[in-house]
This record gives C-alpha cells, sequence and structure tokens, in this order.
C-alpha cells in the first residue's frame, strides 16, 4: 500500500507539496482565526455576575463646588425617589465601563500566593443593587461599610479568585491581604465577578474580582440603580432630566443599563468577528477550490493506471480507497504540520497582540474543517475513477 | 510578440472561464482585504501636521529613579515633570516651546444653558504659534497672562458655537467648572487625527481639544490634568515627582542641535544638583516617532492587517493549485507547441501572459472587495473609522497587487507545465 503512496508524491512532487502547504497554511490561519473568534466569543457572553437588564449605572458631574460628601447623599436620595428605582448605591467601578483608570491592580498574598485582581468598592446597598449572588458565606452587613479612602475588615471574593488563592479549602474565614498589609477576612463568594476591563488575553484571570464594603470617595463614585428591566427606559430617561430630578445644576455624564454597558464594551470587537467570520468563509471556499483542482488533476493523470487496476481485478471500492489514501496523504501531513505551523504562528502574534491562549482545540478543529474539505473535494474524482471503465482507460 | 502570447493568453482564457474566474476571485479577494487594511493602517500612520512637522519635537527625558521603570514597567520617558518644563520655559534658550496637559471639564456660558461636558487642554501660551492654530476670532494669550495666571479662556469655534450660538465670542465669559473665565480668541475647527501632541494613543483619536487655557491658571485653580500620569515621590504635580506634561519644541534643521546640546546642558546641571534626571536617546523625538511611542495604530487595527495578509498568502497558495491543475491539463498542447519550435521561454511566456490577464480580472474584483472592505471599516464603532475610504493609492495598491499576486501563484504552474518533454507528452495524448 506504501508503494503506490511513494510513488505518487514522487511522480506529482509539486503537485503533493502544494496540497501539503496548501492544507498546513490552512489549517494555521483557520486555527488563529478560530482562536480569536472564541475567545470573543467567550469574553463577550461570560456572565459579570451582575443583575445587567435591571441595573441602571449613572455617572453624574457636579457643577457647582461646595461639600460633595453632601451633594453624593442629596443625589443618593434625589435617585431613589425616581418612579421606579428599588435601591440605589454607590460603587467606584462597574464592568464594561471601558475605563482603565477604574481597575485596580493589587497585589494580593496569602502564604506565597500573590495573584492581581481587580477591587470593586461597594456602598451600602450595593451588592443587592448589583445582584450580586453570594453562594457561599454572608453578604455584607451594616457594620462592615467604612468611609473612602478608609481600609474594611471584610472582603467577598468571586468564586475564580477563591479558587487561586485557597485551592484546598473553603475561602471563608481566612485572610488575605491587599496591598501587602493590609489584612481583610473573607465573609462571602460570589460565583461570578468581572474585573472592569475584561481581556481576551487574561482568559479565566478576567473573574478575579473582589468586593469591599467601602462607600467610594465622590470624585470615584458610580451610582447604581436596581430597577424593573421594563422600567429602565423610563428611569434613564428621568435622570436625564438633571436639574428637575435633583433640583440643582447637574450635568450626566453617563446614565445606561449594565446590558447596554456590556454591548457598547465589546461593540468594535463584534463588528471584528463578523469580519473574520467572512474571512474564515472564504478562507474554506478558496481552500475546497484550491484542493479540488489539484485533485482532479492527479486523478486524471492517473486514469490510465486505475484502469490497467481495474482491469487485473481490482474492486471499485479498493480502487476507491486507494485513490482516496493517495490523495489524503499530503492533506493528512499537510494537517498535522498545520497544527505546529498555528502555534508558530500564534506565537509570533502574541509577541505584538494581547491575544488568549492557543487552545488545542482550535487547531484541532481547523485541521478537521481542513480534511473534511479536503475529502468533500476529493469525493467526485475518487468516484469517477472508481467508476472509470477500465477499456475505456486503457485505450485513452 | 507580446501580441501572439497575448492572443494564445486570451485563448487559454476562455476555455475554463469559469476556472480563471474562480482564481480572479480569489486573489481578488485576498488582495482586497490586504489592501484594505493596509491603506487604513497606511492613513492612520500618516503625518498629522505635515506642514510643522518637520521642525517639531517631543522633549524625551527620563526624570525617574533608577530602577523605577524597570520595576513598575511604566513608561517614565513618556511625559516631563513640572519642574523640568518650567525650567526649560524660563531658560528661554529655546525660542519656541509648549508644555501641555490635557483636561476635561463642564463649560457653560452665562445663562440658562445647560453645561456640556468638554475636552481641552492646559497649556503656555506658545502651543498656538508652535502648532500654527488658526484663529477664527482675538488671539491667544500672551506670556504675560502665563505669568500672571490670567482668567482667560481660548474656544474652538464647534465649542463657542455650541455655548454662544455664533463664533465671535471674544470678551464674552464661560465657566469652566466652577471658575470664570474671560474668552481672548476663538480657534478655527483645528482637529489633527491622531491628535498627536496627546499623552497617549488611545485618547489620541477620541479626543478633540475644544478649549485652551493658561497651564499657570489651571494649577493655581487646582484643575486635575486627564491623561497619562507617571509618580514616583511626593510632593503633587507641581514638583519633580510625577512625570504628566507633554514638552513640544520647534527647532529647523540648523537648529536641531544646538537644542540637543541644551539639552544635554540642562540634564548635566540638574545632575549636579543630586537629580536623577536622565536624557533618553538624543532627548528629542520626531512626531512620527512620538506617535510610534504613544501607540496610535491600535492593535486590532494591526492585527487585521495580519490576518489580511495571511488571507493573501493563503489565496495565492490555493489559486496556484487550481492553475497547477489548469495548467498541467494543457501538456498535450504545449508539448505540440514545443516540438513545433517553440522555446520554453515561449511557452512560460504565454502562460504568464494568460495570469497577467486573469490578474486584470481579479484588479476589477479587489477594487469591488476594497470598496466593500472600507465600508465595512467605516461602520466600526470607532473614532477612525472615517479614514477608511477607497482613495486613488489604495486602488493602486489594490491593482498592482493583483497582478503581482497572480503571476506568482502562476509562476511554478507556468514553470512545471513549460518543462513538459514534448515526446512524452504527444505520446499520453495519443
Amino acid at each position: 500500500m506504501t508503494r503506490p503512496i511513494a510513488q505518487m508524491l514522487r511522480f506529482h512532487g509539486a503537485v503533493s507539496w502544494l496540497l501539503f502547504a496548501e492544507a498546513a497554511f490552512t489549517v494555521a490561519i483557520l486555527a488563529n482565526t478560530l482562536s480569536i473568534l472564541g475567545g470573543h466569543a467567550s469574553l463577550s457572553r461570560a456572565p459579570s455576575g451582575f443583575q445587567e437588564a435591571g441595573t441602571v449605572i449613572v455617572d453624574i458631574d457636579e457643577f457647582d463646588g461646595g461639600d460633595a460628601a453632601l451633594r453624593l447623599r442629596e443625589d443618593l436620595a434625589a435617585l431613589s425617589r425616581i418612579p421606579g428605582v428599588a435601591r440605589v448605591a454607590l460603587v467606584n467601578g462597574i464592568p464594561f465601563g471601558g475605563d482603565s483608570s477604574t481597575e485596580v491592580a493589587n497585589a494580593l498574598s496569602m502564604a506565597s500566593t500573590r495573584v492581581e485582581a481587580s477591587i470593586i468598592q461597594a456602598g451600602p446597598g450595593a451588592p443587592e443593587a448589583l445582584g450580586v449572588r453570594v453562594t457561599h458565606g454572608r453578604a455584607f452587613e451594616h457594620g462592615d461599610f467604612v468611609q473612602g479612602p478608609g481600609t474594611p475588615s471584610v472582603v467577598m471574593v468571586s468564586q475564580a479568585l477563591a479558587n487561586r488563592l485557597f485551592p484546598h479549602g473553603s475561602p471563608l474565614g481566612r485572610a488575605i491581604y491587599l496591598h501587602g498589609s493590609e489584612r481583610l477576612r473573607v465573609i462571602g463568594v460570589s460565583r461570578w465577578l468581572t474585573r472592569p476591563s475584561p481581556l481576551p488575553s487574561r482568559g479565566r484571570d478576567n473573574g478575579l474580582a473582589l468586593l469591599v464594603p467601602v462607600v467610594p470617595q465622590p470624585a470615584h463614585a458610580t451610582f447604581v440603580l436596581q430597577v424593573r428591566p421594563q422600567d429602565a427606559a423610563a428611569v434613564i430617561a428621568s435622570v436625564g432630566r438633571g436639574d428637575r430630578t435633583f433640583g440643582h445644576p447637574h450635568g450626566i455624564d453617563r446614565a445606561t443599563t449594565l446590558a447596554e454597558s456590556r454591548r457598547r464594551y465589546f461593540a468594535v470587537a463584534d463588528s471584528d468577528a463578523k469580519l473574520l467570520i467572512a474571512a474564515t468563509v472564504a478562507v474554506g471556499l478558496f481552500s475546497h477550490a484550491g484542493i479540488s483542482a489539484l485533485v482532479a488533476f492527479v486523478v486524471a493523470t492517473r486514469r490510465r493506471s486505475i484502469g490497467i487496476c481495474r482491469a487485473i481485478g481490482a474492486s471499485r471500492a479498493r480502487v476507491a480507497f486507494e485513490t482516496w489514501l493517495l490523495l489524503s496523504t499530503p492533506v493528512l501531513a499537510g494537517a498535522l504540520a498545520g497544527l505546529l505551523l498555528a502555534r508558530a504562528i500564534h506565537a509570533l502574534l502574541a509577541t505584538q497582540f494581547p491575544l488568549a491562549r492557543l487552545s488545542l482545540a482550535f487547531p484541532a478543529a481547523a485541521a478537521a474543517m481542513v480534511l473534511a474539505l479536503a475529502w468533500c473535494a476529493m469525493a467526485a474524482p475518487m468516484l469517477n475513477a472508481a467508476r472509470s471503465d477500465p477499456r475505456d482507460a486503457m485505450r485513452s | 510578440m507580446f501580441g501572439y502570447h497575448l492572443l494564445v493568453a486570451r485563448r487559454g482564457f476562455a476555455r475554463n472561464p469559469l476556472q480563471a474566474l474562480l482564481v480572479a476571485l480569489a486573489i481578488g479577494v485576498g488582495v482586497g482585504a490586504t489592501a484594505t487594511t493596509w491603506s487604513l493602517m497606511d492613513q492612520m500612520e500618516a503625518d498629522p501636521i505635515p506642514e510643522r512637522s518637520s521642525n517639531l519635537f517631543y522633549l524625551h527625558l527620563d526624570p525617574s529613579p533608577p530602577g523605577f521603570a524597570k520595576e513598575t514597567g511604566a513608561d517614565t520617558t513618556a511625559a516631563a515633570t513640572w519642574t523640568d518644563a518650567m525650567n526649560l520655559l524660563r531658560s528661554k534658550e529655546l525660542s519656541s516651546m509648549a508644555a501641555m496637559a490635557g483636561l476635561s471639564m463642564r463649560i457653560r456660558a452665562p445663562g440658562d444653558l445647560p453645561p456640556t461636558r468638554s475636552s481641552g487642554r492646559m497649556t503656555t501660551s506658545g502651543l498656538f504659534r508652535l502648532f500654527g492654530i488658526p484663529f477664527a476670532a482675538g488671539s491667544g494669550w500672551t506670556e504675560e497672562d502665563d505669568a500672571s495666571e490670567s482668567r482667560v479662556i481660548v474656544l474652538e469655534a464647534r465649542l463657542a458655537n455650541r455655548l454662544f450660538g455664533h463664533s465671535d465670542a471674544v470678551g464674552a465669559f464661560v465657566w469652566l467648572g466652577n471658575h470664570r473665565l474671560r474668552v481672548v480668541g476663538v480657534t478655527e475647527n483645528w482637529a489633527p487625527k491622531p491628535n498627536f501632541y496627546d499623552s497617549n494613543g488611545r485618547s489620541a483619536w477620541s479626543r478633540t481639544d475644544e478649549f485652551f487655557v493658561p497651564l499657570s491658571t489651571a494649577m493655581a485653580l487646582g484643575m486635575a490634568p486627564s491623561g497619562n500620569m507617571v509618580c514616583w515621590g511626593d510632593g503633587g504635580l507641581d514638583g519633580d515627582g510625577c512625570g504628566w506634561l507633554q514638552v513640544w519644541i520647534e527647532a529647523g534643521s540648523a537648529d536641531r542641535q544646538r537644542v540637543e546640546a541644551r539639552l544635554r546642558g540642562y540634564v548635566e546641571s540638574e545632575q549636579a544638583k543630586g537629580r536623577n534626571l536622565r536624557i533618553s536617546g538624543s532627548g528629542l523625538l520626531t512626531v512620527k516617532e512620538r506617535m510610534a511611542v504613544m501607540g496610535v495604530l491600535p492593535d486590532d487595527v494591526k492585527l487585521q492587517a495580519w490576518l489580511a495578509t495571511g488571507l493573501l498568502a493563503l489565496c495565492i497558495l490555493n489559486s496556484s493549485g487550481v492553475l497547477f491543475g489548469r495548467f498541467l491539463s494543457r501538456t498535450s498542447d504545449i508539448s505540440i507547441r514545443r516540438a513545433l519550435g517553440a522555446r520554453r521561454s515561449q511557452v512560460l511566456g504565454h502562460l504568464l501572459v494568460e495570469a497577467l490577464l486573469i490578474g486584470a480580472v481579479s484588479s476589477l474584483f479587489a477594487l469591488v472587495a476594497c470598496w466593500f472592505g472600507t465600508r465595512l471599516l467605516g461602520q466600526r464603532p470607532t473614532a477612525y473609522a472615517a479614514l477608511a475610504t477607497l482613495d486613488v493609492s489604495a486602488s493602486a495598491i489594490a491593482i498592482t497587487l493583483s497582478i503581482v499576486a497572480c503571476i506568482a501563484a502562476a509562476f511554478l504552474p507556468s514553470w512545471h507545465a513549460s518543462a513538459a518533454e514534448p515526446a512524452i507528452g504527444i505520446k499520453a495524448s495519443q
């Protein structure tokens, strides 16, 4: 079986190399495209841990001076009076804000484990207003809250952070250290919490976040309003009326739902994903065309030898199988080389761009796609070869 | 001879026009994607201030403690400290320079109109002459205004229209935050893309300065700058513990060495006082170098260009496969031509001219793909989307690249096909 394959590869050296190269490059490009698409899809669909449709975010720019803390309290009261608002609270950053300044890089240490995570300051009622679900332990209580920039004594962590810091036991009641010296006790775990600016290159580290019971300072405060999803538009319109709602001059920097923030945050990446999907389809179609043409050519040049095989007793099935094996060899070898090439291209791209790690699933899927495309391209010439009449083939 | 090549190539094209069109389409799509993305990159990296950029330089010093940059990963050469900016401004040896930082504040005209958030710049009086910002009314403030922390402001015409309904706002007062400032000038709408004098690449596309206030006034009034800032010491903004000011210097080609020497002298004098000030490179960056450091080219645009180039390579490879089948299926014809006396180079010529024909058709597909690509890129929700246009240079690149790509795809198949032994070819065809 190996001799005819070796003969074919020798006889059609250039064609075999082209089939090999087409398969290898197609796998490599497809794998990286799929990886970028996969990274985007998993990031944009990852839960934030918050009730997105029912959370309205409001950033207010106070125009006049005066006592900022007093204004903040008055604004909280004014916002809570808006019909449809169930709860109002303060945080210093929300996911999909697109503002890196809201993301604080901190070192936490427990024994030898140091992790960079995002800290979200949450005022009284904020976890409830955001719809944070405490899966283990308890929520913050009234006595836990401190005024920023003070240091609290307790903390709520995401499950991802808990797994990283305490892989072998419950995190509840354990101590973690912020900034290397501030000791906080873990009182609750939320299944999901997302960093304010999630990035594909961070992978699972996008879930490394913690909530501290700190009332943010006025300059960094964002209001979160818990509303029913169907009331969100009316609440945003009320907030937008500024002066009439608050009774004194206000500039509304932002009033939107968390769901809309997510949509805006991923808008460019969504748009790029559509372009990538179009490119992937084009790659598939052109690879199919390229492989089809080469396969048809090889089968046409082997028509005479196929006729001889049939004349001396080879069955149609055997002819079809041998032709398939013959043509599949360079494609299969190319697909395998493509797995390595995909990693090399990804490593090269990763030196330039913040890409997610190339999971083996993407090169494997790309290789499977290329093999499927190649076998589809081989089907018609292969069956024609098997069906060929030995007398016609010998005569030609 | 070329006419005969063309005649044979045209007949060859007509033998299987669908296959030829498929190759043209594949190459056209690959070239269209590549030309679109590279053209966008080219436009984004274009000189934003061509009439002055040859004489404009960005101050490039490192005032941070030794090891700080390595330890924190921060770019400590990206901005100057207050101390260095003021020392150089006061020295008067650098004839034309300006120090600046971004501002983002609420601004409103007296009356009932609601305040509007606007981006602007706190800067020194030399900025307007340095960048050649044209005035629609009034003028910039003077060095005396800088020294006396005058409560003055220059508006851009767009903002003046928004606040007053017209651009002749000179002499009027506006509220910037809680501070009442007198309008001394209104500039024409001047917004270089990218905003090369901003503090980082991200904001260089998204923000346009709509007002300018004296740096000394902004500092006196406690206005907080926006933009990148790196701090390594205590003492606030008005010392040498934070890099936050962008400093631009004008120097003609004859002047540059003198300016560099002056900077070296300044650094040495500061080092003699015990400061950790170091000169970075020559101490000056050109506009293009500064744009590269800022990172005005977003990663997603660069990644698109890489992927489009990969797609083109793949299209060439696959087209090569199709052309292999196409040309080698004509072995009997080629053998007869060779037997009748055609040289190998002439057969190669026939096939490459056929590839040229396919390339010509492909260039049409490439132009359509470019048009479609620029429309798609133009719809992306980004500040630079408007730069994605199908201009003459992009069209020329697309046409040339299509033809070159077709020739590249056809070369190996043509070489192999033209190498056919006439006797074997004729025998095989019988």
